[in-house]
């Protein structure tokens, strides 16, 4: 006669195998099996109904058993493979040897803990400083990153999420390869991300409680009128910004976390200028206006590289942005002062990080000087194309920017030649020196005929 | 509305006469709105009014035009929008998201990483896994979302302003627990096989139900019972901040689906098929076997909720770690009744089913 350790070794067997015949083989008659999940049932026949009809059919998890143990009169095997943790089977048996009690329990007082391994303990990675003297800025993502856990590769190697400065795990282990098609750091690096990212953390606003909403007098209708359509044109091409630059993470592979935690403060603080201007256009006395001819919205949907997207969003885009915001005669209130400023201070974050990547993919490369020409080019027209072909919104400018429609002409020239210099001013600092001799002609056009 | 004879004086005035002014002289929008703070301040849902609340059932908005402004003929048409708000909208969108943006904090400073006292070393090597695997899957949380994001219309864009608040959000969660990980003298350790799987997810609501109900919702589960896992206020104020913002993810996921659900009831089943797929039934390793449940984190976790790794405190460890099982599970069930899918406990696996409250 097999020993009890034996029988459960070849129940186990079988359970492996599905094969419910040979499991049925081993059970006494007036088997009881209780499985906390399902309740109990007893009789061989409603046992073996049990066993044959587990859920999770075949695609039930493949477990690994450890060797049957004694345990008194009966015998215990543990078994791990369970996502959701260890099991253990006891079986008890009746004097012929024959299965006469199956009880599965996961954790309670039938739970088996896995033997302690700990071979992650042993990952031969970098063991960094404890932090001192964090200052007011704290614990930055610069101090964190210290050693080799600072150091960005050239190609990132890795397809998974492997974090950079952890150790990765072996191949068989890695799961799925992700979607992350950027792995060369020229393509989204900047160096000033990691600063940028903590930068943005501490001067986020909160439109809702942080503007002075209660300080926007009733204004003329047409300058309420105005103002609403220049907020319209902010909503809609921020979130037209937000919305591409959040298709884009899944393209960034992990090894450049700076790079994808910067961006992350960018599509927030685009979020909040959409939120921000929508609500200003609906609080006093006015409306939204006319959207966008969508040309340049059209050729950010249709970038085809990273590189290109900033261009045309933090580079072209926020240097415009950036000139509006800061120009004098369009705030008409403190709220207005505020939500101008905010978005300038938000966007300067955006242009300092375009300019720092778009130095370093030139430096990669200097015939990516082309690509970026080419870009520069397309951007521009589309611009143009927007400015020109956008009535409402010129003659918004117009009416917002001056006390009379010739006060107002004159200093919507005054405001493109302000957006035309920031841009080229970005531009120099990103080493795209003289490029005022190549502005799109379409551009340099609405720009002196406005 | 602009008066007429103001409008006519505009026209009169000299270098006006290229000046056209329809857009202001019959605007397509609405106009007239004096909408006022109230005790929050000025709210998404305070400017929800008029033409402007309402989002529309089904659009053809395919320009990116923002609901409420006026259209334009000649736009251009992006052709990446949804058509039904059932798509993506979720009720909570507007209200999370200001939520959001009222509880931003920063892993720099809101931590105090100075009183990080000295752990046993065990302790501080078990965290430090747990960190790495933490960092690891966060930001495919940010991943996830954001892949949808193009496809929001701007009729329904209350989904991305709160899209770009749970990427924030999962932003400084790779951030603060890399921080932890690197702050106490161990670093990162042994990555394992991530959460790359969530990335498969090809509809929104596919994404909802893999992550916002499952993934984050564990994940959720397992930071709010981070009282047992911490073994300083260090961290367990990073979990209970980090907690605060998987609620405001989970609760978005919860109501889109709900919302879908009433409103699209005949895909009721199709939504239990991306469940069967997280809960490992259709013979693929289960995506949630991963998050919170791998072995290395299992065991790391095990170290720190028994507080070592003598045999005693691992027979505890073990033990309380069936609990935050079992907590993740019944909180699951849960979420899965409050969106309607009342029928869902009788489809679990039974290693599922085993920790729920009252099968047990």
């Amino acid at each position: 006669m097999a020993t009890k350790t034996e029988v459960a070794k070849q129940y186990v067997e079988f359970q492996q195998a599905r094969d419910f015949d040979g499991l049925v083989s081993l059970l006494a008659d007036d088997v009881e099996l209780s499985m906390p999940m399902a309740g109990s049932v007893s009789g061989k026949e409603a046992v073996e109904q049990r066993l044959r009809n587990q859920p999770g059919g075949d695609n039930a998890p493949k477990l690994e058993w450890a060797d049957p143990e004694e345990d008194g009169d009966d015998v215990k095997v543990s078994a791990t493979g369970a996502p959701f943790g260890p099991l253990t089977l006891k079986l008890s048996f009746n004097d012929q040897e024959q299965v006469a009690k199956i009880n599965i329990s996961i954790g309670g007082n039938g739970f088996q803990r896995p033997p302690l391994d700990m071979r992650w303990a042993n990952a031969p990675t970098e063991r960094p400083p404890r932090p001192k003297d964090l200052g007011e800025e704290g614990f930055t993502l610069r101090k964190a990153d210290s050693g080799s856990y600072g150091w960005a590769p050239d190609h990132w190697p890795y397809q998974n999420d492997t974090p950079r400065g952890a150790w990765p795990a072996k191949e068989a282990n890695r799961g799925l390869p992700a979607p992350y098609s950027i792995f060369d750091k020229h393509e989204v690096w900047a160096d000033n991300a990691a600063d940028l990212y903590e930068l943005a953390i501490r001067e986020r606003w909160i439109p809702a409680t942080e503007i002075a909403w209660g300080s926007i007098e009733p204004l003329d209708d047409h300058v309420e009128a105005a103002l609403d359509q220049i907020f319209t044109n902010i909503s809609e091409t921020q979130y037209n910004s937000n919305q591409m630059m959040l298709g884009w993470l899944e393209q960034i592979s992990y090894g450049f976390h700076e790079v994808k935690l910067y961006l992350s403060t960018q599509i927030f603080d685009q979020a909040r200028h959409l939120e921000a201007f929508r609500k200003r256009a609906l609080t006093n006395g006015g409306g939204l206006g006319v959207q966008t001819p969508g040309f340049m919205n059209r050729t950010v949907y249709a970038a085809f590289k990273f590189t290109e997207l900033v261009t045309y969003i933090n580079i072209l885009r926020g240097s415009f942005f950036l000139a509006l915001c800061e120009n004098e005669h369009l705030p008409k209130s403190e709220a207005d002062r505020q939500l101008f400023g905010n978005m300038a201070n938000d966007l300067q974050r955006h242009l300092a990080y375009g300019v720092d990547h778009l130095k370093h993919y030139i430096r990669h490369d200097p015939t990516n000087h082309s690509h970026v020409n080419t870009w520069l080019a397309r951007g521009e027209a589309m611009m143009a194309a927007d400015l020109y072909r956008d009535k409402p919104y010129r003659e918004a400018l117009i009416l917002a920017l001056g006390e009379t429609v010739k006060e107002g002409k004159a200093r919507l020239k005054e405001l493109r030649q302000a957006q035309l210099q920031k841009y080229l001013k970005t531009l120099e600092a990103a080493s795209i020196n003289n490029h005022q001799e190549s502005v799109n002609p379409a551009l340099q056009r609405v720009i002196d005929e406005p | 509305m602009v008066k007429a004879e103001t409008l006519e004086m505009l026209r009169r005035e000299p270098d006006a006469e290229d000046l056209d002014l329809s857009w202001i002289d019959a605007p397509a929008a609405e106009r007239g709105l004096r909408v006022t703070p109230g005790k929050r301040g000025l709210t998404l849902e305070d400017i929800s009014v008029g033409t402007y609340g309402n989002p529309p059932e089904e659009t053809r908005n395919q320009s990116g035009r923002m609901r409420g402004s006026a259209p334009r003929p000649d736009a251009q048409n992006l052709g990446a929008h949804w058509t039904f708000k059932s798509e993506s909208w979720s009720d909570s969108a507007m209200m999370i998201y200001e939520e959001a943006l009222q509880r931003q904090w920063s892993s720099a400073t809101d931590i105090p990483w100075e009183e990080m006292p000295d752990l046993d070393e065990d302790l501080e090597l078990a965290m430090s896994q747990l960190c790495t695997f933490l960092t690891q899957v966060e930001f495919i949380a940010g991943d996830v979302p954001g892949k949808f994001a193009p496809n929001v219309s701007a009729d329904h864009f209350e989904t991305g302003l709160f899209l770009a608040s749970q990427i924030m959000d999962e932003a400084r969660h790779l951030d603060v627990f890399r921080k932890r990980a690197l702050a106490n003298g161990i670093g990162l350790l042994q990555a394992g096989p991530g959460a790359v799987g969530l990335l498969t997810a090809q509809s929104f609501v596919d994404m909802t139900a893999s992550l916002h109900l499952v993934g984050e919702g564990f994940v959720q589960s397992m930071f709010r019972m981070g009282e047992l896992i911490a073994h300083s206020e260090v961290d367990k104020r990073i979990f209970r901040l980090a907690a605060q913002d998987e609620s405001r993810h989970v609760a978005f996921g919860v109501m889109h689906m709900k919302h879908l659900l009433d409103t699209e009831p005949e895909r009721k089943e199709e939504v239990h098929t991306y469940l069967d797929r997280m809960e490992g039934q259709v013979g693929s390793t289960p995506n949630q076997a991963g998050l919170t449940g791998g072995g290395d984190t299992t065991e790391a976790l095990a170290i720190l909720l028994g507080g070592g790794k003598d045999e005693k405190s691992l027979d505890e460890g073990y033990r309380k770690l069936m609990a935050v099982r079992r907590r993740q599970f019944n909180e699951y069930l849960h979420r899965l009744e409050v969106v309607g899918l009342n029928d869902r406990k009788e489809r679990l696996p039974s290693r599922i089913r085993a920790f729920l409250d009252d099968v047990a």
